[in-house]
């Protein structure tokens, strides 16, 4: 008797695993789910490392979930979203519309993200430049942009000397595990900038 | 009315740099969303926060989807003088929410 | 079916295995959670769930129904008279002989003191209300009541509606776990009412661990 492939949503209620997350539905001849099971005894802090097979098609990139999946008969449908992404060069345009012809050095910035999320809605991220905050020596404006949400901007800060420090927090979204620039633009018309890598368990801008 | 929380210290000594924290009820609605018919949901964000120091603007943001619902915002500013600062924000038609705080030089 | 069947009873073999935990192993979800999250929970200006607790406080005082009474007009200063209430639900109300949350004892204040319209599950409202009760119980342990009905009705031999709600310490309620839609903030599970009778079940995983490993990870099963 032929046994039809449960379409099952593995996920969170509401959706929102990324492509390639753990929770795919692996498809094989005999139509079973592939569980992936955390490893019981685990040592070491968390995340796991990759275990052989079960990370999904990206391959060994994505720490090895906690979940235990089970197979359940009706309701749900696996993740079909069409999946809205920037490119890398999506990124590199809006940056260049940014700073022009100018070069991008490296310094000053610092651009704090932790480096895995558990929930790519709600990703705290800070930047802080060094800079004296001084009439003559100030930044001008900060500006965040990500790799792989369907847009690359963020947010842009516009600071004055007033600010005396060039500090700025607050929460972002994040699609995937992706990549995340901060550029300042100071005063002088130099353009400093830091970036960060993040890896995102559960993506944002994706669920339903 | 959207709730907000503001953290910032009512008293300062002149020339201190105090931090100031905003947090705003908000969805902020990617666009990017589908609902459960499968249509869109359109985009609803807020896409600007400013804050004034006694009139004068000492900060400002441009926000984007990819800003986390609720937004948390914070910055710095040096305490000048006693006065009012007043927190604007402004979403994708336009309408703007006030809030202002007192704060005293020592 | 039967494989299924066979899931669904490993399942409540490790409900009724979660339910085992001695009082004195049971640990906050707070130790479970991120640094992040640790972080922003912290901070009463930067958790986003103190907006709907602000907007619970303004509630409070609202006047509702045909009865024309607010929550404070009966309870008065919430602070005094809802300390450690959150502590003690899920209770069993005997009235209706059935266990209840702290969203269903507010909408039966509602409904029978207020006389109002109850207030829609996970509504802004009831998240903002229930949040802000809760609150008062800040930093108090679970007292949920040993009663034995209470408990023959969770652990009953059929697979039953149950909340992590013995891993909550105050403020720190279901819809804090981390990995939750910031669209949907509150203290409720986000279960669905349809036309079919479903049962969820949620299993406890991911104890023991102290390493910022979020803690009830779950399993949605859909019957």
């Amino acid at each position: 008797m032929p046994i039809r492939c449960p379409q099952i949503s593995l996920s969170a209620p509401e959706g929102g695993e990324g492509r390639g997350e753990v929770g795919e539905i692996q498809a094989s001849p005999d139509c079973i789910a592939h569980l992936t099971l955390p490893v019981a005894d685990a040592t070491g802090p968390l995340p796991l490392p990759p275990q052989a097979g079960g990370e999904g098609k990206l391959g060994g990139y994505r720490p090895t979930r906690r979940w235990i999946l089970v197979a359940a008969a009706g309701g749900g449908l696996a993740s079909l979203a069409p999946k809205a992404t920037a490119t890398e060069a999506a990124m590199a345009d809006a940056i260049r519309e940014l700073i022009g012809e100018a070069p991008l050095e490296r310094g000053k910035v610092k651009l704090e993200l932790p480096s895995i999320v558990e929930n790519g809605n709600a990703v705290p991220l800070t930047v802080s430049i060094e800079s004296p905050m001084t009439e003559a020596d100030h930044v001008d404006s900060v500006h965040i942009f990500n790799q792989k949400n369907p847009q690359p901007y963020v947010a842009a800060f516009h600071l004055r000397p007033r600010a005396g420090t060039a500090r700025v927090s607050t929460r972002i979204r994040l699609a995937d595990s992706q990549r995340v620039v901060a550029i300042a633009r100071l005063n002088d018309g130099s353009f400093w900038s830091d970036s960060a890598d993040v890896i995102v368990t559960l993506a944002a801008c994706t669920d339903q | 009315m959207p709730r907000v929380l503001i953290n910032l210290p009512e008293r300062a000594t002149r020339g201190e740099i105090i931090e100031i924290k905003t947090l705003i009820q908000h969805p902020m609605e990617t666009g990017y969303r589908l609902d459960s018919n499968g249509a869109r949901i359109p985009r609803d964000i807020i896409n600007r926060f400013a804050c004034t120091y006694n009139g004068e603007e000492v900060f400002r943001v441009e926000l984007f989807p990819a800003i986390a619902a609720n937004p948390f915002i914070a910055f710095s500013t040096i305490a000048t003088e006693t006065g009012e600062l007043v927190f604007t924000w402004t979403d994708d038609d336009g309408q703007t929410q006030t809030e202002s705080r007192r704060i005293t030089i020592e | 079916m039967r494989r299924l069947f066979g899931v669904a009873l490993a399942l409540v073999a490790t409900i009724a295995v979660a339910a085992e935990i001695a009082p004195e192993a049971r640990r906050s979800g707070y130790g479970f959670a991120s640094a992040e999250t640790r972080v922003m929970q912290d901070d009463d200006t930067a958790n986003p769930g103190m907006l709907w607790v602000s907007q619970g406080e303004g509630l409070w005082t609202k006047k509702a129904g045909a009865a024309g009474l607010s929550c404070r007009d009966c309870h008065g200063d919430a602070q005094a008279s809802m300390s450690n209430v959150a502590a003690r639900y899920p209770a069993f109300d005997a009235a209706l002989g059935r266990p209840i949350d702290l969203e269903q004892r507010i909408n039966l204040c509602r409904t029978e003191h207020q006389r109002a319209e109850p207030l829609t599950w996970e509504s802004e409202d009831l998240l903002a209300l229930t949040g802000f009760v809760a609150h008062q119980s800040r930093g108090l342990p679970i007292a949920v009541d040993d009663n034995p009905e209470l408990n023959d009705r969770s652990t009953r031999g059929a697979l039953r509606i149950r909340r992590a709600g013995r891993r909550r310490a105050g403020a720190l309620s279901d819809g804090a776990r981390p990995w939750h839609d910031d669209r949907n903030p509150g203290g409720a599970p986000l279960i669905k009412r349809g036309p079919v009778l479903f049962v969820r079940v949620v299993v406890l995983i991911g104890e023991g661990r102290d390493d910022g490993a979020d803690l009830g990870d779950r399993v949605m099963l859909d019957l």
